[in-house]
């Protein structure tokens, strides 16, 4: 009787503990709130928001639900940049949902490589077209542009160097729908056609808006 | 009586043989590489000793040899920057002349360098390409080898093994993008954020020195090394690197980029004439 009881009650003492510390997962994902910069990781993404000028605030309101998920507001801002992905990027499929979007440049698929150093989009809403066209791919279901732009003597995570941005735009994604980028096919083309990547440095869907602009993202990534 | 003559004998020889080398240079002690996150770790290779300058060469001592200020950020103690690798070969041999040293480079402005390779990507970047050779008995200031650099950077026999020069946190060592402006950055590295953030060159010697007494070897400013970027070799002694090039390597990172540039191991390269707030230099000279 006394192990039942203390098996019973030990039972009782592991649900409560399993029941409180969900709880607590759901919380912390859902609680945090990033205010004009910051870095981190928020239920297992690496997350990023930077900002200047006017306000900006990132919060995680789905994470409980949806790891990947992320809102930025932002009013009268000269820049913001936010997103949630990884801090190593890879070839990988990415799936994303934007639940609502307004007052931005671009919402892409964000990162670096070096080795050789380049820096690519892969635009899902909005532009990003620049530099020389280098012709097109068909990848999920919709056809992007592929732009090739070099930059000399040039600021980027290695410091000044000339290295290219390779830019895939498409832009006519649909709100509250999934999307798909198969990375694979995008870094495939740029392959075939001479532009080569390096190893992954960040990768993330990234939000981007300038110019003085307000509005919104609610999206989430995985 | 005896003893007094040998001091003083050997205090002479001692101040005759130190006069030449100015106080802030160190001795690298020779030997094979200790740093487990070493390129050349176990391959075999060995390095001789030599002098190595504890900084990275300021704009007091470019001004003083070169007479003008190539520098994006202005300040006697900060490193010099905006610096191709044929200023920093001139450099060098001017020095080396001004203090009775035998030049350590042969520069020839009017022979284009056929070792000199356009690049793969870009084409013909560089457009210098300046013939260099080494005379290599010579007692003047020179650049390091790359693994020369890499060597003195691990902490040579004394290396701890870290990732960083120094230490395995790059913050206790490094000035790099996150920590090199008004308030330290998060989020992911963004040039328009470290512009307004006002990141720059910070005066040399301002965070802890490595194992072997040598400041900024990570972070600050990337500094040049003598060699052309290209595969690394093994079981050598005192390695040169290849024979030909499109870039030659620079080491360490600087305070524009990712810390990870800054770790010893990884291997940059520009273009010889290519500069930047963040691209400078550092000497030595053989033993």
């Amino acid at each position: 009787m006394h192990m039942i009881g203390f098996n019973l009650a030990r039972a009782l003492k592991v649900m409560l503990t399993v029941v409180i510390a969900a709880g607590c997962i759901t919380m912390a994902a859902n609680a945090q709130t990033v205010y004009n910069n910051g870095t981190g990781t928020n239920s297992g993404y690496y997350y990023s928001l930077y900002s200047s000028g006017g306000s900006a605030t990132m919060t995680f309101p789905d994470a409980g639900q949806y790891p990947g998920n992320y809102a930025i507001t932002w009013s009268g801002v000269n820049d913001v940049v936010g997103g949630k992905g990884w801090q190593t990027g890879s070839a990988q499929t990415i799936g994303y949902n934007v639940g609502y979007a307004n007052g931005y440049n671009n919402i892409s698929i964000y990162g670096w490589t070096t080795n050789p150093l380049v820096e690519y989009y892969i635009c899902e809403f909005g532009s990003v077209a620049n530099g020389t066209y280098k012709g097109s791919v068909s990848s999920d279901g919709h056809n992007y542009s592929t732009y090739e732009h070099t930059q000399y003597n040039q600021p980027s995570i290695e410091g000044t160097q000339t290295f290219n941005q390779y830019l895939d735009n498409w832009g006519g994604a649909s709100i509250g729908s999934n999307g798909t980028v198969t990375t694979s096919n995008h870094f495939n083309h740029w392959k075939n056609i001479g532009m080569n990547m390096g190893a992954f440095n960040y990768q993330i869907l990234g939000t981007e808006s300038y110019g003085g602009r307000s509005g919104s993202v609610n999206a989430t990534v995985w | 009586m005896k003893r007094p003559l040998i001091l003083a004998a050997t205090a002479f020889l001692a101040g005759v043989c130190w006069a030449e080398m100015p106080d802030n240079f160190v001795l690298i002690k020779g030997g094979l590489f200790k740093n487990e996150l070493s390129n050349y770790y176990g391959k075999g290779m060995t390095i001789s000793s030599f002098y190595m300058e504890k900084f990275e060469v300021t704009q007091k001592e470019w001004i003083e040899v070169m007479g003008t200020n190539p520098s994006k950020f202005k300040g006697d103690n900060l490193p010099v920057e905006m610096v191709s690798w044929y200023d920093s070969v001139e450099y060098c041999n001017k020095r080396s002349i001004k203090e009775g040293l035998q030049p350590y480079y042969n520069i020839d402005k009017n022979k284009k360098d056929p070792n000199n390779k356009p690049d793969p990507e870009f084409g013909d970047l560089d457009t210098v390409q300046w013939k260099v050779t080494i005379n290599p008995g010579a007692n003047g200031y020179r650049l390091p080898t790359e693994a020369e650099w890499e060597y003195a950077a691990d902490g040579g026999q004394l290396s701890q093994s870290y990732t960083y020069s120094g230490s395995d946190f790059e913050d206790e060592v490094a000035w790099y993008w996150r920590n090199s402006g008004d308030k330290d950055l998060t989020g992911v590295w963004l040039w328009r954020a470290i512009e307004e953030n006002h990141d720059q060159t910070r005066p040399v010697g301002g965070k802890k020195p490595n194992e072997l007494g040598l400041y900024d070897m990570s972070g600050n400013v990337r500094e040049w090394c003598w060699d052309w970027f290209g595969d690394l070799s093994a079981n050598e002694t005192d390695p040169e690197g290849s024979q030909s090039g499109y870039a030659r390597v620079w080491k360490g990172g600087g305070w524009m980029g990712d810390a990870r540039f800054t770790e010893p191991a990884y291997r940059g390269h520009l273009a010889a004439n290519g500069t930047g707030p963040d691209q400078g230099f550092r000497i030595c000279r053989n033993q």
